[in-house]
């Protein structure tokens, strides 16, 4: 309270309003009235010029923090904070990620690692790919389809350019991976991006020379375009092959290491929101 | 503009306001990645007729709030190299003040810190910060007057009372 004398005074004006009025956000007839004090006491003229003041401080010191730009993911270890971003993109079209019971197929790195070698490799284009993996409205133009055996898996892949000319290819196995989610997961720490995700009892792994974003948007595209798993918890719904496959439930938590390496620490307990 | 646009266009916001209230930059972008899993986790409870931003923000809080009661050994000690690595501009006396905020901000209580680095950052009318805060407006009223009182009473301190009092008493 701001010592004018008597508190019930018909001009008494409280801390809490003048700095309500700082704000902007004292009714009009009452900021008239505290406006009128203002003119009478310039102290309290004073007393707001230091509130701004602290606060134009505070905004500079931590007005930095809101323009840096997200530094780009250069190791696995690398700041979670740039993942969440990546993250954030990539999750899209989140299914809500539940975690199955471990498959039998190899780690998601050593897949990665694997289909990364096919896609270095020069590919023949033949124009020819299946009806399914054609993708229609996401001007892809099909290149090729090919079936490969890495480590002993049957993988299909399929390139194409998309309009920027730029090559990408998607590749599937018929098995889950170890881990397995419905999540994204972006790479962006192999020499070219890539994205991995599960749907319909497959592993697919989109890869491309293009930006991250521009890959994670296309991959979302395309789980879109083979079949939306995002259904009601505990239902089975056949996958965008036909197998039947069971959707996570919506709101489940998340997998440890969606779309990049997590801390350990302890996940905070309680609020649902 | 879809869901995860605007969660996008949020997250800078995000990560200044978790900046502030974390005085770390790890520990910030710790909670806003948390913030952000459990809005997508729990993105069918948000709907389209409300505030993407104060549904975000209410979020973060309570997340700060619960890591701090729910972790005691990571709860919060006052640093006295709080803000020391934030990027300020060249100018001394700039710096001097914007550091001088900064530690004036670590003596504050949670709440009121909360309530006046969201108004101060993010500007939302006081309807929309009550309810990111989780109180009444007349609490947040009462916080925010309080929180500046303090920063002002700490700013017009002589600065050599405000190195004394920053000093920890050892036995």
């Amino acid at each position: 309270m701001i010592s004018l004398g008597n508190r019930n005074a018909k001009h008494a004006v409280t801390d809490e309003e003048l700095s309500a009025f700082a704000d902007g956000q004292l009714p009009p007839h009452r900021a008239r009235r505290v406006a009128a004090e203002i003119r009478a006491h310039p102290r309290f003229a004073d007393r707001i010029y230091a509130y701004w003041r602290r606060e134009a401080a505070l905004w500079r010191a931590l007005d930095p923090v809101f323009q840096e730009s997200v530094p780009q993911i250069e190791a696995p270890r690398a700041r979670r904070w740039p993942a969440a971003a990546a993250l954030i993109v990539a999750a899209l079209l989140v299914t809500g990620g539940a975690l199955h019971m471990a498959g039998s197929g190899p780690a998601p790195a050593r897949f990665a690692d694997m289909v990364l070698q096919a896609y270095m490799q020069p590919a023949r284009a033949s124009g020819e790919v299946s009806g399914p993996r054609l993708f229609s409205g996401l001007g892809l133009q099909p290149l090729s389809q090919k079936q490969l055996k890495l480590a002993g898996r049957e993988i299909t892949e399929y390139r194409y350019h998309d309009a920027g000319s730029n090559r990408l290819a998607l590749y599937e196995m018929d098995h889950h991976t170890a881990i397995q989610d419905g999540w994204f997961h972006v790479m962006s720490d192999k020499s070219v991006p890539l994205v991995r995700w599960q749907q319909g009892g497959k592993s697919y792994l989109l890869v491309g020379d293009m930006e991250l974003a521009e890959l994670t948007r296309t991959a979302m595209a395309m789980q879109q375009k083979m079949g939306s798993p995002r259904v009601a918890p505990e239902k089975t719904v056949p996958g965008p092959t036909g197998s039947p496959s069971s959707t996570p439930a919506n709101g489940a938590p998340a997998p440890q290491g969606a779309g990049t390496a997590r801390s350990t620490r302890p996940a905070p307990a309680g609020n649902n929101f | 503009m879809s869901f995860e646009q605007q969660i996008c266009d949020q997250i800078p916001h995000l990560r200044r306001y978790a900046t502030a209230l974390c005085g770390d930059p790890g520990a910030a972008d710790d909670l806003v990645q948390d913030c952000l899993e459990r809005a997508l986790r729990k993105r069918h409870l948000w709907r389209p007729s409300g505030r993407l931003r104060s549904w975000l923000f209410r979020m973060l809080y309570r997340l700060y709030i619960n890591q701090r009661t729910s972790a005691p050994v990571r709860k919060e000690q006052p640093r006295a190299d709080a803000g020391l690595d934030q990027t300020v501009a060249a100018d001394q006396e700039d710096h001097v003040e914007c550091q001088q905020a900064l530690e004036a901000l670590d003596q504050l209580p949670t709440e009121q810190r909360a309530a006046l680095l969201l108004v101060a950052l993010e500007n939302p009318g006081y309807r929309e910060a009550a309810r990111i805060l989780g109180v009444r407006v007349g609490t947040l009223r009462s916080r925010l007057s309080r929180a500046r009182e303090t920063l002002r009473q700490e700013r017009d301190r002589p600065a050599v009372r405000r190195r004394t009092t920053a000093l920890k008493r050892v036995k």
